[in-house]
């Protein structure tokens, strides 16, 4: 099984202090919130909008090579498996009790370790969209979201572009 | 009306900050960044043009994903 993993959560002293000056009350809320179940609902929602990619489906299982399948613990729960025609096995997504995302799927063969490497960087893509959402709309920013998808001139491979745009009195 | 504007390609963020009076703007980019933080994004600033301090490296026009 592969494993990676998108970092805990962590606080940036320096602008945290900046903050405390700036804002004593924000940079104490910021300070105190407790960001793992957000991220594990942004995760959630990652999930589900790459579930509505062509090609792309959820599911709740991966196995390995041998048919083996991920068996969730307490501290670690599969949140979801994607799978696509390439990766039948799928790569899991979970969130440890730090709010590290972790990854898992069997990267035997070259494809499906190169599908395994696409669905993580698309789903990274895929949280950080709805990291930032939900971020604006903890800021209290009214906001409007367009997608685009632009052809990548080096590449060429089509590439999804979003735009938000938040506003607020 | 306070106008935020991010677009987001290849794993970065590039934010844009519109009628902020004032140094609201560093606060509120100050708020963005630790909120991303916070959120197990590592970010860095890959350029800014906050000409009024330029080596506050506080004006996250872009920040990148941990990859």
């Amino acid at each position: 099984m592969l494993s990676a993993q998108l970092a805990a959560p962590a606080i940036l002293t320096d602008l945290l202090q900046k903050l405390g000056v700036q804002n004593p009350t924000l940079a104490q809320f910021i300070e105190n919130l407790d960001t793992v179940p957000i991220i594990r609902e942004c995760a959630n929602h990652a999930l589900q909008a790459m579930s509505t990619m062509p090609g792309i489906s959820l599911d709740n299982s991966i196995r390995d090579y041998y048919g083996h399948g991920y068996k969730s613990h307490a501290s670690l729960q599969l949140l979801g498996a994607l799978k696509t025609s390439k990766l039948k096995n799928g790569i899991g997504v979970m969130v440890d009790s730090n709010g590290c995302i972790k990854f898992a799927a069997d990267t035997f063969t070259n494809e499906w370790r190169t599908e395994s490497a696409r669905l993580q960087k698309l789903f990274q893509e895929t949280f950080l969209q709805q990291v930032v959402k939900a971020i604006l709309e903890v800021m209290g920013y009214q906001m409007q979201i367009t997608k685009d998808t632009i052809k990548d001139p080096e590449s060429g491979q089509e590439k999804q572009v979003l735009m938000i745009e938040g506003v607020k009195p | 009306m306070k106008k935020i504007t991010v677009i987001i390609e290849d794993g970065k963020l590039d934010v844009e900050f519109d009628n902020f009076p004032g140094d609201t703007c560093s606060e509120e980019e100050n708020v963005l960044r630790l909120l991303l933080a916070k959120m197990g994004m590592q970010t860095q600033v890959l350029h800014s043009d906050n000409k009024a301090e330029p080596q506050a490296n506080h004006i996250a026009e872009i920040e990148k994903i941990k990859s």
